[in-house]
């Protein structure tokens, strides 16, 4: 039997991976209505509750459709879930395909010929079956990736913890998701195991602290799991979208200049300033074919595909090249850029931790942040040199890319050792890797500061800086 | 001396073999394949082009898709020798890389294939829709080919009769009008065959072959072959016979088959056999998957015909005569008769060709002269005069003609 499932894995990895495809195909998602804990856990019963939830809206991203299970074989399926006690594969397996794949391959069934509109590619749309017999198009071919693009996940926590020391209370969080495939290759239809992924996170808050959030106010305790449970899902979230099979992927259909034309859109839930590696294949000797990284760009603006398909989205190249037929594969990154900072100040020189938020992607701005830093210098006390807060700011930032070259203006405003200060800044960074740009800044807030700067773009994080700033002073 | 010779020609080999590194299999140039019969004047071809990069590549791509339509694939347009000798003259003005972008009528934005090889050359292919009758009649007007107007004019217009296949025991008449697929696939094929200037039939009940049954009842089996007999009845010059097939795919959707064949009516003889598929499509609609399916071939069969018929006019028009000779003659006139008529009509033919010589039938195929026998009437004229004068007592009298057939019997007095 294990043999069996061994085999069963290996055959979908060796179907799924070997195959390259340059336009993403939309798939379908189910889940397990719970988590699977690891034994000993002691995690309390509200807070999972909150994660689920929270979970759900992060895993329902758009490139997703779903396909909801009732709520008697939820139940059913939570009795047998809640008798493991490990995360043993072959046993949630068992379950889910026993319980669940049933169910899901009625709903794909239901759903397929709609479903299946998505994968008429464009070539299909006008041939003779749509352009003259006025058909849909919907090929054998394009219902059986319907059928075989179900997926179940079940979420699992296999570590929670909460340390308290001194004032701060820290707690911990790990956990990921199980992703199967419902392959209708097999008859009947079987669960393939397809990736495991997990991650873990923490937040710290201040035990004398209460903390207004989300329009409630949380003790300490309350406060810390919601930190740690937003970087955790933040992670998650970027995890999901790493997954190969998940992953967006489109041909670019036209390049000029810098300037990439490409087919996804809001349809699949892409946002200005999500990134995309330029990919090209080559042909080895032997006749190999490999895909290689050949460029990299930013999404500047986002196509309405919901309404009209032919409505493209654009991205701008900043590093390598582009050309027609290339394809853009996703790059999930978290939508933060960590800067560490070396400051010239009055001739004094500091360090700066600075975090800048890409919020203008939310309402379709490009490269707009938000940003909070904190400055550190040093302090001559009592023949003791001694590193000192010397200053927290929070700002906007908006930059300009021209080609690997960003331009931005900041606005801040500071609390620092002089008191309250206002401070503007100009910005000149270049890209020297996919996510790390080399720069520098000349700010001035009555006197005139200028520095270097590295800027990183994590696709993970185990903490989410502006929470775990809020919980460490308490604000 | 020696020594320090064949150790400087060793070391001299084995630089050159190092120096000379390992060369990867490239192709020299792109490919191309048929996709699909869009409409009767485009094709959909899948081409593949290489180049030093993007621009070459797309020029070379399209520079096979119209290659591919002229001189590639099963049934490309310039098939005959005398036609590629001719296209030579014009070749650079066709199969140029830069103008052969005016015989392309669609090109997909999409990549079917991007590849970059290991010499650095790029490898794309994509689809594209080659307006085969703009580049039909751009090679007209430059007098590679000739139209099918010009066709005609040579040797009559092309008469094709289209007919369903059925089994000895059916008609094909009733099976046109009982079954609504049938009929439905009779159309299409006459759309394509009417958008190439063909003359189209398709037999109703009110052809009769009874009369020709009993007329060519001595040939072996003619009874079975009941297309054949309504296309000698209406007299076409090819006909076509079809058999369709609509099943259910996978899911809930439809796929079908068409065989189609071509017979050269006089003959019988089969000059090509196409089968189309459409692909297995989510829809209610038989009549969707079933013209799909014939576009999948018709190009083909098309192909196959014209050509069959740019050949006849090398010899003229081509005739079915059938003489039956009465009892009661002694066999030694019948014999002379019977050469005689054979030399008549050779007399008068370009060419003939002789099936059945048996003591009561001759069956024959004679090509005629156009401007001496433009109808199957003149050369029964022709035949009936010249046999009159060489054997008094007798005479030739008709039992049917047609655009195609004639069969007569020789009578006493």
């Amino acid at each position: 039997m294990l043999i069996n499932f061994f085999i069963i894995f290996f055959f979908f990895f060796s179907l799924n991976y070997g195959e390259t495809t340059s336009t993403y195909l939309r798939k379908s998602i189910s889940y397990y209505e719970g988590f699977i804990l690891q034994r000993n856990l002691n995690i309390p019963k509200n807070f999972l509750d909150t994660l689920f939830s929270n979970l759900k809206k992060t895993i329902f991203l758009e490139r997703f459709d779903y396909n909801p299970i009732p709520k008697y074989l939820q139940e059913k399926v939570s009795y047998q879930m809640a008798l493991l006690d490990t995360l043993n594969l072959e046993r949630i397996s068992n379950i889910l395909e026993k319980e669940f794949v049933p169910e899901i391959v009625k709903i794909l069934d239901a759903a397929k010929e709609i479903r299946a509109r998505e994968f008429v590619s464009r070539e299909e749309r006008v041939n003779f079956l749509t352009t003259k017999a006025k058909e849909i198009g919907v090929t054998a071919d394009d219902i059986e990736k319907v059928l075989n693009a179900g997926y179940i996940f079940v979420p699992f926590i296999n570590n929670y913890s909460v340390i308290r020391e001194k004032d701060l209370i820290t707690v911990n969080l790990g956990g990921g998701l199980i992703w199967y495939n419902v392959s209708i290759r097999f008859s009947p239809p079987k669960l393939i195991p397809v990736v495991k992924k997990s991650t873990s996170a923490f937040g710290i808050a201040n035990i004398k602290k209460s903390y207004f959030t989300l329009g409630r106010t949380l003790n300490a305790e309350e406060y810390a799991q919601y930190s740690a449970m937003n970087a955790f899902l933040k992670n998650l979230e970027v995890l999901t979208k790493e997954i190969p099979d998940f992953r967006l992927s489109s041909d670019i259909i036209s390049a000029y200049k810098n300037e990439i034309t490409f087919r996804l859109g809001n349809k699949e839930g892409i946002k200005v300033d999500d990134k995309f590696n330029i990919v090209e294949f080559y042909e080895d000797e032997q006749g190999i074919r490999r895909p290689k990284n050949v460029g990299y760009c930013l999404v500047s603006k986002v196509g309405n595909n919901k309404v009209d398909i032919n409505n493209y989205s654009i991205a701008k190249k900043y590093l390598g090249k582009c050309e027609a037929g290339m394809t853009l594969l996703e790059r999930p990154r978290l939508p933060i850029d960590i800067l560490l900072r070396f400051v010239i100040l009055k001739e004094k020189f500091s360090i700066d931790l600075e975090f800048d938020y890409n919020v203008g992607r939310y309402f379709h701005f490009p490269q707009f942040f938000t940003t909070f830093n904190l400055l550190f210098s040093s302090k001559k006390e009592d023949d003791t040199t001694k590193i000192i807060l010397k200053e927290i700011g929070f700002g906007l930032i908006k930059k300009f890319n021209i080609s690997f070259l960003s331009f931005g203006l900041e606005g801040k405003g500071k609390i620092t050792d002089e008191g309250i200060k206002l401070e503007g800044k100009g910005i000149l960074e270049f890209f020297l890797l996919a996510d790390l740009k080399l720069g520098a800044k000349v700010g001035y807030d009555g006197d005139i500061n200028y520095g270097f700067h590295l800027n990183y773009n994590p696709p993970t994080l185990p903490f989410d800086p502006f929470s775990l700033f809020r919980g460490l002073f308490g604000l | 001396m020696k020594k320090i010779k064949t150790l400087t020609l060793i070391l001299f080999s084995i630089i050159l073999i190092i120096s000379c590194p390992k060369r990867p299999m490239v192709p020299a140039t792109g490919e191309a394949t048929f996709v699909e019969t869009y409409s009767p004047a485009e094709v959909v071809i899948l081409a593949t082009g290489v180049g030093k990069n993007l621009v070459e590549a797309e020029r070379d791509a399209r520079y096979q898709a119209v290659h591919f339509v002229l001189l590639g694939g099963t049934d490309p347009i310039l098939q005959r020798e005398e036609e590629k000798i001719r296209f030579e003259g014009i070749k650079e003005l066709v199969l140029n890389k830069d103008s052969v972008v005016k015989f392309i009528s669609w090109e997909d934005d999409k990549y079917q294939k991007r590849i970059k090889l290991a010499d650095g050359r790029l490898k794309i292919s994509k689809l594209m829709r080659v307006n085969k009758r703009i580049l039909t009649e751009y090679l007209v007007s430059k007098g590679v080919i000739k139209a099918v107007e010009e066709i005609s004019e040579e040797i009559g217009t092309p008469f094709v009769m289209v007919i369903p296949q059925v089994s000895k025991d059916e008609s094909p008449i009733d099976k046109l009008q009982t079954s609504f697929l049938h009929r439905k696939a009779a159309q299409i094929i006459e759309s394509f065959l009417t958008a190439r200037k063909y003359n189209v039939s398709v037999p109703d009940a009110t052809v009769q072959i009874n009369e020709l049954v009993s007329a060519l009842g001595e040939e072996r089996k003619i009874k079975e072959d009941i297309s054949y007999l309504y296309a000698l009845t209406i007299g076409s010059d090819i006909y076509i016979t079809f058999t369709v097939d609509v099943t259910s795919g996978r899911y809930g959707t439809k796929k079908a088959s068409v065989g189609i064949r071509i017979y050269e009516t006089t003959t019988g003889r089969l000059l090509g056999t196409e089968t189309g598929y459409s692909p297995e499509v989510a829809t209610t609609s038989d009549q969707v998957v079933l013209e799909s399916a014939i576009n999948d071939c018709m190009d083909r069969v098309l192909s196959r015909m014209t050509n069959y018929w740019k050949d006849d006019i090398k010899y003229g028009l081509q005739y079915k005569i059938v003489i039956k000779f009465p009892t009661g003659i002694s066999s030694e006139r019948l014999e002379k008769m019977q050469f005689a008529l054979l030399d008549i009509l050779k007399e008068g033919a370009n060419k003939s060709k002789e099936n059945i010589i048996s003591e009561r039938t001759v069956d024959l195929l004679i090509w005629a002269k156009r401007d001496k026998f433009p109808e199957a009437r003149s050369i029964y004229s022709y035949l009936k005069e010249r046999f009159s004068s060489s054997f008094s007592g007798y005479t030739l009298s008709r039992i049917t003609l047609n655009r195609k057939l004639l069969v007569c019997e020789v009578k006493k007095g």
